[in-house]
């Protein structure tokens, strides 16, 4: 069963910028797909045409094997199916720590906070719930960006350098994290430069001008 | 999560961190609702008394001659009523009386008031009971001054006083060629306090003023002159009148004709005429400060809505990226900006009727300016940040997310 297909995708920006051409890439439950490539390969556009924050020039993305139209159509299917974790980590600053990792739960109030408390504690920074964002070091909030992409069961993981910034110790701790979602059967997609992904990913491809290899 | 938690969190966030346009937002609520109420009293006063009072359609009439002493007989009476625009006309002498509440033990110390006929031109100084309308104020009734015998104006309102008057029942040519009046024995009369009237509101007659019906005042005055009503009327005459004039329009009119006939004349509406620009100076303020709340949160929420488009595209990236749909940011940001709003109108409002209390009293307060108030400010900053609110639901998730 594939989870994410994105077939032959070209993305260009204003007619004449062509960052992706021809792409192609599958990702299943349980697995961990390391993108690498330079900066400016393409690996945040690839992302967010498979996270559905933009649509391809030409090509199809799939999630679920439902192919997505519309655009609230895409924010219904990012809303259930897709969780994300960001290169730098956002957070509404006027939110406490545990109500930002809430944002995307449909559950009721008590419902949401328990389990957000729960992928906190899972994260060990259950101490930081009731503290605002901005008091949080780097490895904190990458782990609070992490319990809040689990917070509505998503059943694809999509990180975009989660590594960046960290130190050693915080990276591998991020790694691991994203290699245990693979394991609960969640496809994940992780875009980094982070070598120490070869450890952890279950495939790694590369994208070099708008192009992707290793696939 | 609930939107309005977002809400709420962003709300907070602004009053601790941009409060300057919302204290702006407060303060100048607060002075619409300091400054709407004594300017709407005074336009509300300005009405009544230009309409249903009499104060405004009043005039009064002085004879007017070289030897100060030509009197206003009844002749003189009738061919005013006939003026174009007058209504009616009352001989208005005023006589000193004394005064005495009918169950007062203290009855060999009687006040001394000045009787005055009940014209259309007192109701409007009525704090106390009902007789609003001077047709009502019957024969046995009387109208006092607030705090008459040291009693508040509810222990006034319904208890007879007594009045001390020596009537004349006839006077008779003597044979010396002289008159002579016949009666003059003082009488207790039994009037009802019908209502009482506010000294402070500085009365047309000065303090210690006391209210008669027309007819009785006038036999009150025939018997202090020791001679009779039809006397009076026919020769002697009356020292002053008050004609009631149809509408405070014509009173300019009516003052007109009065000095055409020789006649010295005076009216409130003279005098206020002379205040009017300050009245409508008072009136524009009051009126502008109301559309300069709406005016400035429109401006506001351009400003804010502008503002936080551009500060928080990261942030309703992130939004977009969790899957909340256009409608639902739209209603997430607009909510926060009505919040900001309300807030501050609430604030506004309740510092503003705090403020207008201990200045002017709490009559001063105004309920319909401050219920519409109270979402004005909030819309207003919808309504001007809905061009930057479209923008920001419109824009693409992945070029909101690049902004961070």
């Amino acid at each position: 069963m594939t989870l994410l297909e994105i077939d032959s995708v070209t993305k260009e920006f204003d007619g004449d910028l062509t960052v992706l051409r021809d792409v192609s890439l599958t990702v299943r439950p349980g697995e961990l797909v390391w993108l690498r490539g330079r900066s400016g390969a393409g690996k945040t556009t690839l992302l967010s045409l498979a996270g559905l924050l933009s649509s391809p020039t030409h090509g199809t993305v799939r999630v679920d094997g439902a192919e997505v139209g519309t655009a609230s159509r895409a924010a219904e299917v990012r809303r259930s199916r897709i969780g994300f974790v960001f290169q730098k980590p956002l957070f509404l600053p006027a939110l406490s720590t545990v109500d930002n990792v809430m944002l995307p739960s449909p559950l009721p109030h008590s419902e949401a906070r328990a389990a957000a408390d729960q992928l906190l504690t899972r994260f060990d920074v259950g101490s930081r719930a009731d503290h605002r964002p901005g008091l949080l070091s780097g490895g904190e909030a990458q782990r609070v960006a992490l319990a809040r992409a689990l917070m509505n069961d998503p059943a694809l993981v999509l990180a975009d350098e989660p590594t960046a910034g960290l130190d050693a110790e915080t990276a591998a701790l991020v790694r691991t994290h994203l290699a245990e979602l693979a394991h609960e059967q969640r496809a994940v997609v992780v875009a980094s430069h982070d070598d120490g992904f070869a450890d952890v990913a279950t495939r790694s491809v590369t994208l070099r001008n708008g192009e992707l290899t290793d696939a | 999560m609930r939107d309005s938690r977002l809400i709420r969190g962003e709300l907070l966030r602004t009053l601790r961190r941009h409060w300057a346009m919302p204290l702006f937002l407060v303060l100048l609520v607060g002075f619409v609702v300091v400054a709407r109420g004594p300017v709407a009293d005074a336009r509300a006063s300005a009405t009544a008394l230009g309409t249903g009072d009499g104060s405004l359609r009043t005039v009064s009439v002085w004879a007017n001659t070289p030897d100060g002493r030509t009197p206003l007989t009844g002749k003189r009476i009738r061919e005013i009523g006939r003026l174009p625009g007058v209504v009616a006309v009352t001989p208005y002498d005023s006589d000193s009386v004394e005064v005495y509440l009918a169950d007062d033990q203290k009855r060999d110390d009687p006040r001394v008031l000045t009787l005055h006929p009940w014209t259309a031109a007192h109701p409007r100084l009525v704090s106390h009971g009902d007789s609003t309308d001077p047709e009502r104020l019957a024969a046995n009734e009387i109208v006092l001054a607030d705090g008459f015998a040291g009693r508040s104006a509810r222990q006034l309102v319904g208890r007879e006083v007594v009045v001390l008057h020596t009537p004349i029942e006839r006077v008779e040519r003597s044979p010396d060629g002289g008159e002579a009046a016949h009666g003059g024995e003082p009488r207790e009369l039994r009037l009802t306090i019908a209502a009482v009237h506010d000294d402070s509101l500085g009365s047309l007659d000065g303090p210690g003023s006391a209210y008669v019906n027309p007819k009785l005042a006038a036999e009150l005055h025939a018997g202090s002159r020791a001679t009779t009503v039809e006397r009076l009327y026919a020769t002697e005459g009356f020292d002053s009148l008050q004609v009631e004039v149809g509408s405070a329009e014509q009173v300019g009119d009516v003052q007109r004709q009065l000095r055409e006939a020789g006649l010295y004349s005076a009216s409130i509406t003279s005098q206020l005429r002379a205040l009017s620009p300050a009245l409508s100076l008072l009136d524009t303020v009051g009126s502008v400060a109301l559309w300069l709340v709406v005016g400035l949160a429109l401006v506001f929420g351009l400003a804010m809505g502008t503002q936080r488009v551009r500060s928080r595209l990261p942030e309703i990236g992130l939004l977009k990226a969790l899957g909340f749909s256009e409608g639902r940011i739209f209603r997430v940001l607009a909510g926060e900006l009505f919040a900001v709003g309300s807030v501050a109108a609430l604030l506004g409002v309740s510092l503003g009727a705090l403020v207008a209390v201990v200045v002017s009293g709490a009559a001063s307060l105004q309920p319909l300016t401050m219920a519409l108030l109270l979402p004005l400010p909030g819309t207003a900053l919808v309504v001007g940040a809905l061009i930057p609110l479209s923008y920001a639901r419109r824009l693409p998730p992945d070029s909101v997310l690049r902004h961070g």
